[in-house]
């Protein structure tokens, strides 16, 4: 368990009284960092700033349609934030999203499970499956997911010979289900891998161990294994709802009109109105949202490690 | 789920009878009898591979049985799953959970039991192994010693009637491990709960141990005493697994009394009835292999050739190496007839080392050797003992 293990592997070595590194190159560590800051600060926070600035701008008076000057016009915020037409958007979104997540985690914890102890020697070939889908574009994926669940497709027969539906009303492609089950497919990797990489680490001892100490089959799981992979279920959740909720492709191409999401109210105003300054807004309103909601979930999860 | 009243909750002697374990063909434990009384500080020892972790986990009952049965007591539990066995184990690298404290960790077996007084148990098992100030810690915040001695306390913690301890303090220095031993032990005596501790360190388990099993190849070869073991053995292999043996072939002349009266190319010896290893036939002509340990050899200057001592058992020789090594200094010696013979003398008097190229006599108290089976090899688990000394 990483911070936390290392943590204790250092508090160990002082208790053993071993020698402090010497100070030569204590500097190393920084110039290692480098270039990842190099690439932070070019591909981040040059970029945030920029959208920053482009929030405060207004339109020219009388310019063309997409020209605009930096006038910090922080009203901009007031105006999307009492827009009630964004509201839907973005409440849609997380909840698309968040059962996207939940969805994913329901097929993706078994199936890491299932690659990580009891895969045997085909365990590589699991994992490639696993990643396989990326090898195809996006967009042609979720494109594929229209034929998979339209009313002539083979999801909708077998729903309609099961009963769901009765003939000729009723259907799955376009509708919330749809976007949800696209996210759902197009995250499932990255919710599956980190719950492999925790689960792997686990050691097969530790659930003998809690085998010999009363806690058979899946009290053991439930004590011992997942405890020891909520690290990747947190990666995972994150890796998955984050994206998730600022998506717009699954919405734009498995939904309709009634399941826009936020990233296509960002995607119109800065392609179709060129309304810039807006778009930012948005952005700007869509990862405060994200990040207030990730904070309150890393905190309930409470896991040390990430904090 | 298990509950308290799962866990058959018998004490009495743990008895293994004919008990076989196969991989594929490979026969990892091969008919093994074995009855450890209860209360008893049990050592398993045997070199690498030779079968001592497989026999553990079939007892804990992480590893089914081909053949053969375990029963502590009355109750057969051959069959019983890990967790309604009332036996514990702890683990070679101590699968302390990561994620829980020390506390937790040692709560873990009596929580799943669903023990009403978890509390003042877990604190009392933490007294025994004396790290209470540490109950809020992680395990990885624990040294290699603090954290065996969790592991010990966490398994003692559900009082099995078996405890199970394999190569408990493998991982540990050399220095932490002997002070280990001794806390071990003071932790059976203080408990009484039967003890099976496996071990390749032979030291390690005479010691400890009230009984010691050598084991190899997925069988027995000899169980006893630390003592028995290592004045008697009764095969080659504990005679050269078990501390060092000079291992001499030689025929059966006769007898004289009680006395098994033999001969080699170094001359004659007799070594008494008694000392001849069960099952070994002295009949005059036999081969057979004498054993006498180094450190009863006694090796003097070679001055006159007629002053041998009267008893026989005495041979002649030339010191091939010298190596002194502070308490006593280990010779080896090339005897006239072809043999080399390892000697360890004590300092007594300093500058008393004698040099390579001295010729000495070697002798030795008749009692104190022993006869094996003559077909035997008498290098069987000499090798494995450098080994296992690491
Ligand atoms: N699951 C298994 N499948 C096949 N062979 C096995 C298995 N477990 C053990 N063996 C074999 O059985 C033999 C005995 O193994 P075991 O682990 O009992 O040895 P050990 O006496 O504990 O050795 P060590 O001192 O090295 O721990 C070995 O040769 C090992 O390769
Ligand atoms: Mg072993």
């Amino acid at each position: 368990m990483s911070i936390a293990a290392a943590l204790g592997d250092v508090q160990r070595d002082n208790l053993q009284g071993s020698p402090q590194p010497q100070r030569r190159g204590h500097f190393v560590p920084y110039l290692l960092m480098l270039p990842g800051l190099l690439w932070l600060g070019v591909f981040f926070v040059v970029p945030l700033v920029t959208l920053f600035m482009m929030s405060l701008q207004t339109a020219v008076p009388g310019g063309e349609i997409g020209e605009y000057e930096q006038t910090f016009h922080f009203a901009n915020y007031v105006d999307v934030l009492t827009d009630p037409s964004y509201y839907t958007p973005l409440f849609r979104s997380f909840i698309y999203a968040a059962c996207a997540t939940v969805l994913a985690l329901l097929i993706g914890y078994p199936l890491a499970y299932f690659i990580a102890f009891k895969s045997g020697r085909f365990r590589n070939l699991f994992l490639i499956m696993v990643i396989a889908p990326f090898f195809v574009s996006f967009i042609l994926r979720t494109i594929a997911w229209r034929q998979i669940l339209a009313d002539e497709g083979p999801v909708v027969a077998a729903m309609k010979w099961a009963g769901f539906f009765s003939d000729g009303i009723g259907g799955i492609y376009p509708s919330a289900i749809a976007v949800v089950l696209g996210l759902t497919y197009n995250f499932l990797p990255f919710m599956t891998l980190p719950i492999y990489a925790s689960l792997e680490r686990v050691d097969p001892k530790l659930v003998e161990a809690a085998g010999d100490l009363y806690a058979p089959g899946f009290t053991g799981f439930r004590k011992v294994t997942l405890p020891l992979s909520m690290p990747g279920v947190v990666a995972g959740t994150l890796l998955t709802f984050i994206p998730a909720t600022g998506d717009y492709v699954n919405a734009a191409l498995l939904g309709n009109s009634k399941n826009t999401m936020i990233g296509n109210r960002i995607d119109y105003a800065f392609l179709n109105t060129n309304d810039y300054p807006t778009a930012a807004v948005l952005s700007f309103v869509l990862m405060a949202c994200i990040l207030a909601v990730v904070l309150v979930y890393v905190r309930r999860v409470g896991t040390e490690d990430l904090l | 789920m298990a509950r308290s009243s799962d866990v058959t909750q018998v004490d009495g002697d743990l008895t293994i009878t004919h008990l076989t374990k196969r991989f594929g063909d490979f026969t990892a434990v091969d008919d093994l009898d074995l009855n450890v009384p209860q209360g008893s500080f049990f050592a398993l020892l045997g070199p690498s591979g030779c079968g001592k972790t497989t026999t553990l986990r079939m007892v804990a009952g992480l590893e089914e049985p081909t053949a053969g049965s375990i029963a502590i007591g009355d109750a057969d539990i051959t069959f019983s799953r890990p967790y309604q066995r009332p036996v514990n184990t702890v683990f070679q690298n101590y699968a302390l959970f990561p994620h829980l404290d020390i506390y937790e960790n040692v709560a873990f077996g009596l929580r799943r039991r669903k023990d009403g007084d978890v509390d003042r148990k877990v604190k009392e098992a933490l007294e025994l192994v004396e790290l209470q100030h540490v109950m809020r810690r992680k395990p990885g915040q624990l040294s290699g010693g603090q954290q065996q001695r969790i592991a010990l306390a966490r398994a003692i913690v559900n009082r099995p009637a078996v405890l199970l301890l394999d190569e408990p303090l493998g991982a540990l220095d050399l220095k932490l491990r002997r002070q280990m031993q001794l806390e071990l032990k003071r932790i059976q005596t203080e408990v009484g709960i039967t003890f099976i501790h496996v071990t390749h360190d032979q030291e390690e388990a005479m010691t400890m141990a009230d009984t010691v099993a050598v084991m190899n190849a997925g069988v027995i070869e000899q169980m006893g005493s630390p003592i028995d073991l290592y004045e008697s053995p009764n095969t080659a292999f504990v005679a050269n697994f078990l501390g060092q043996s000079n291992l001499l072939p030689a025929t059966v002349t006769g007898a004289d009394g009680d006395d098994v009266l033999l001969s080699d190319a170094d001359g004659a010896f007799r070594v008494p009835r008694a000392r001849v290893a069960p099952g070994v036939d002295v009949g005059t002509g036999r081969r057979v292999l004498v054993g006498v340990r180094p450190e009863k050899i006694h090796a003097e200057l070679l001055t006159v050739a007629g002053d041998a001592p009267s008893h026989g058992n005495f041979v002649e020789g030339t010191v091939a190496s010298a190596l002194f090594t502070g308490v006593s200094t280990q010779y080896e010696v090339a005897t006239r007839g072809g043999d080399v013979i390892g000697v360890f003398v004590q300092n007594l008097r300093p500058g008393a080392v004698f040099d390579p190229g001295t010729a000495v006599r070697l002798s030795w108290d008749a009692g104190f050797a022993f006869i094996l089976d003559g077909s035997e090899d008498p290098n069987a688990g000499a090798l494995l003992d450098d080994e296992a000394a690491d």
